[in-house]
């Protein structure tokens, strides 16, 4: 008779203020089946050993793809450890301190062998403090750097609990991956290949009843009586999914001493699926669909009643787990959002080609954190990568998410194939312009990650991707084999690239940019007559310019983006001309390809605010500005792909796009 | 001579956790690495040699590379962290 009973294992490592939604909408799934689980979040009980600091040191972004998480535990994959594997030092002499010299710290060093000499005892831990033996089927989550840890503690549950049902899922499985994590690991009974939502659940009762599960698309099992493919079962009705069940998280983090103390807990929540720009137009780099892009999104009515319940349930922090925003949600669920009593502080991903319009609508819904993609400040580059955006748009993000009091979450990629040292030259005079606005948080080696086009399709952009350098010392398996197990991949090109010195003065530029003084800000006042711009930014004459007559209509028009050429209707040709060249090379204006943008803020801050300022509340948007006495600048011809209807019925009672003359005050409430 | 042993990882945790807190370790471990290895009964192999090596480019004798954090109660404290 089988335990009508699922365990669910969330290894480490993983950020200790989130839940996992996976998890926890199989968790809600299997309720409506009448199955019970429980989900073992093991990433809390790691951090409680190896304490905060290490724990952060590991997980820190900054070095990410030295995937130190993952070589941790590989060691206790087999449960006989490699011979020699606790004195080979070559993974920090040859992966680590050669891909982050500037990372490689005695204090790194120290907080990575700590988690290793724990490890083992930690896996033992597991096998005697959780009751595996109460579970017919153990499901283990494995994505980002979670699949050793999976790995180490499945093979233990499997020795001693042979009668039980191994399954792994989550974006390490997807595709090939899932494929080779079956044919390697031999205590692996079932790999879902991709989305689960219908199929697990499924599976899971019928095997639980003592019934053969039929057929499930994307679900491979060992010695499974069918033939099996890859075809992912996608969820198409994304209202149909149940809510996430977080309760075993928020009960385990609030026993963590860890995570307690440090990391506040969040609950995630999840509108769409796929992503409606990369349907038509992949960039390049992107595999974070992995193979179902095909955009879904829930309706407007149904998204705003899970976020109204997670935020009553858990807190109006909140964090969206979609790669890209549904776009017909700035008409119908934002609105929503911001009639909500208690204001919610939200973090979103989005696309950088937003038009003005939808900044207050992000304010007043509490969207403050966004991630629009912004990747790079040169139109070329972003065209290379199939962005869709120009220059002048990321530019736009930045002033008038300055302005709105929104949070930018930014980084730089660097190393597309065909980029030029010219291209960089350009780009540090924008930086140069733009370093008032959020500053980006790092400048990286763009990757190929698996499900990318360069990887699916390198020759044609004249590359070879290889994997990442670390994953020779997380398994030994065959090169061929290695590759199928990993998900992240580097670019190797022959070709030319930018100079090394120009790449250099990218990144202190970078560095110059997140350092500056918080008062270093290009302000705008406007009395109505004259305007007077006051420029306190690093690298420009500290300046105080008095703008009178047609350069300060046309300053006001440029609040956001305005073609030259609809400038020139209003104030004819020649006098926009000469008022552009006068104020381009103070840095007042960024122009592109006729196209021309003010950047500075209409407020007495003149800088991005900061996070702390965001969350107190303390930002007021910009009044909105008089009517433009011109038309905004055409879209360019690539950004205008919008999302495909799903049919969904846009509620006719929500209020429509604010009026321009409203004033958008975001001044909110601060939290108790 | 006592016979040297190849250093582990949970001897090289040991070490640096030590270092940290000792700048004359931290010196001759940088300045050096094998006769300081081989001192405290350790192979001084090209490997560990290297690691060091690499870590003195860091500043690792004089500490120059510390983190810094505001998790002043984590339950486990990295030794010469706060
Ligand atoms: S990077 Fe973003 S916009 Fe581009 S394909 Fe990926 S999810 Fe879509």
């Amino acid at each position: 008779m089988r335990a009508r009973r699922v365990g669910f294992a969330a290894p480490p490592f993983s950020a200790l203020s989130y839940p996992s939604i996976g998890l926890s909408l199989l968790k809600a799934a299997l309720h409506r089946r009448g199955i019970a689980s429980d989900i073992h979040y093991l990433y809390l009980r790691f951090a409680d050993r190896i304490g905060a600091v290490a724990h952060d040191l590991i997980v820190s972004s900054e070095t990410y793809h030295a995937l130190v998480g993952e070589w941790i535990f590989a060691p206790f994959i087999d449960e006989t450890p490699r011979p020699g594997w606790d004195t080979d030092l070559s993974y920090f002499t040859d992966v680590f301190a050669a891909e982050y010299p500037d990372h490689f710290t005695h204090q790194r060093v120290h907080a990575f062998m700590l988690a290793r000499t724990h490890a083992e005892a930690f896996l033992e831990a597991c096998m005697t403090e959780v009751d595996w033996s109460a579970y017919g089927i153990i499901g283990f989550t494995t994505s980002f750097q979670q699949n050793t840890a999976a790995l180490a503690l499945a093979r233990r549950i499997k020795r001693r609990h042979p009668e039980t049902l191994i399954v792994f899922g989550g974006a390490n499985c997807r595709g090939e991956m899932g494929v080779e994590l079956l044919r390697q690991f031999e205590f692996i009974d079932v790999v879902c290949t991709d989305e689960s939502d219908i199929t697990f659940p499924a599976f899971a009762e019928e095997w639980l009843d003592g019934a053969e599960p039929p057929y499930l698309p994307g679900l491979l099992r060992r010695g499974s009586p069918h033939a099996e493919t890859l075809a992912p079962s996608l969820v198409r009705d994304m209202d149909a999914l149940p809510y996430p069940d977080f309760s075993d998280f928020f009960t385990q983090h609030a026993v963590s001493d860890v995570a307690r103390r440090y990391y506040p807990p969040v609950a995630l929540f999840e509108t769409s699926r796929g992503c409606w720009w990369g349907e038509k137009h992949h960039c390049t780099f992107c595999g974070i669909n992995g193979l179902s892009m095909a955009f879904r999104s829930k309706s407007p009515e149904r998204a705003f009643a899970e976020i109204a319940t997670l935020a009553r349930d858990h807190g109006t922090d909140l964090v969206n787990v979609d790669a890209i925003l549904d776009h017909r949600y700035f008409t119908t669920l934002l609105p929503m959002l911001a009639e909500l009593p208690e204001a919610l502080t939200v973090y979103y991903e989005l696309k950088s080609n937003l038009r003005p319009e939808h900044f207050p609508l992000l304010a007043a819904a509490g969207i403050t954190k966004i991630q629009p993609g912004i990747e790079s400040l040169d139109s070329g580059i972003l065209a290379m990568m199939n962005k869709g955006v120009t220059r002048l748009q990321n530019a736009q993000t930045l002033k008038l998410a300055a302005e709105y009091g929104l949070y930018v979450e930014w980084n730089l990629l660097r190393g597309f194939p065909g980029e030029t040292t010219a291209q960089y030259r350009d780009m540090l005079s924008a930086m140069r312009q733009l370093i008032h606005l959020q500053a980006p948080s790092a400048f990286w080696p763009v990757r190929a990650d698996r499900f990318s086009p360069y990887f699916n399709n390198p020759a044609a952009y004249g590359i070879r991707v290889e994997p990442n350098a670390a994953y020779s010392h997380i398994y030994k398996f065959s090169p061929g084999a290695t590759r199928a197990l990993a998900y992240h991949f580097q670019i190797v090109s022959d070709a030319p690239g930018p100079s090394g010195t120009v790449l250099s003065e990218v990144a202190a530029a970078c560095a110059a940019w997140s350092e500056r003084p918080v008062d270093a800000g290009l302000t705008m006042a406007d009395d109505g007559e004259t305007i007077e711009i006051s420029d306190r930014r690093p690298g420009w004459p500290a300046a105080t310019h008095g703008i009178g007559g047609i350069e300060a209509k046309i300053l006001r028009d440029c609040w956001r983006i305005v073609s030259v050429r609809a400038l020139s209707a209003a104030y004819g040709l020649e006098v926009v001309q000469a008022a552009v060249t006068r104020l381009e090379p103070l840095g007042l204006l960024m122009v592109e390809a006729g196209n021309v943008l003010c950047l500075a803020l209409r407020n007495t801050r003149g800088t991005a605010p900061d996070w702390q300022a965001i969350r107190d509340r303390t930002i007021t948007a910009p009044v909105w500005p008089d009517p433009p006495a011109v038309a905004p600048a055409p879209k360019p011809a690539f950004a205008t792909a919008s999302p495909p209807s799903s049919g969904h019925a846009l509620p006719g009672s929500h209020p429509p796009l604010a009026p321009p003359h409203r004033e958008r005050a975001v001044s909110l409430p601060a939290e108790g | 001579m006592a016979t040297l042993k190849a250093m582990t990882h949970a001897d090289l945790t040991d070490l640096l956790g030590k270092a940290m807190l000792d700048a004359d370790l931290r010196a001759k471990l940088a300045s050096e690495p094998a006769t300081t290895l081989e001192s405290l009964g350790f192979e001084p192999n090209k490997s560990s040699v290297q690691f060091f090596q690499l870590l003195q480019k860091n500043g690792f004798d004089h500490a120059a590379s510390q983190v810094t954090t505001t998790k002043t109660h984590d339950p486990i404290k990295l030794a010469g962290d706060m």
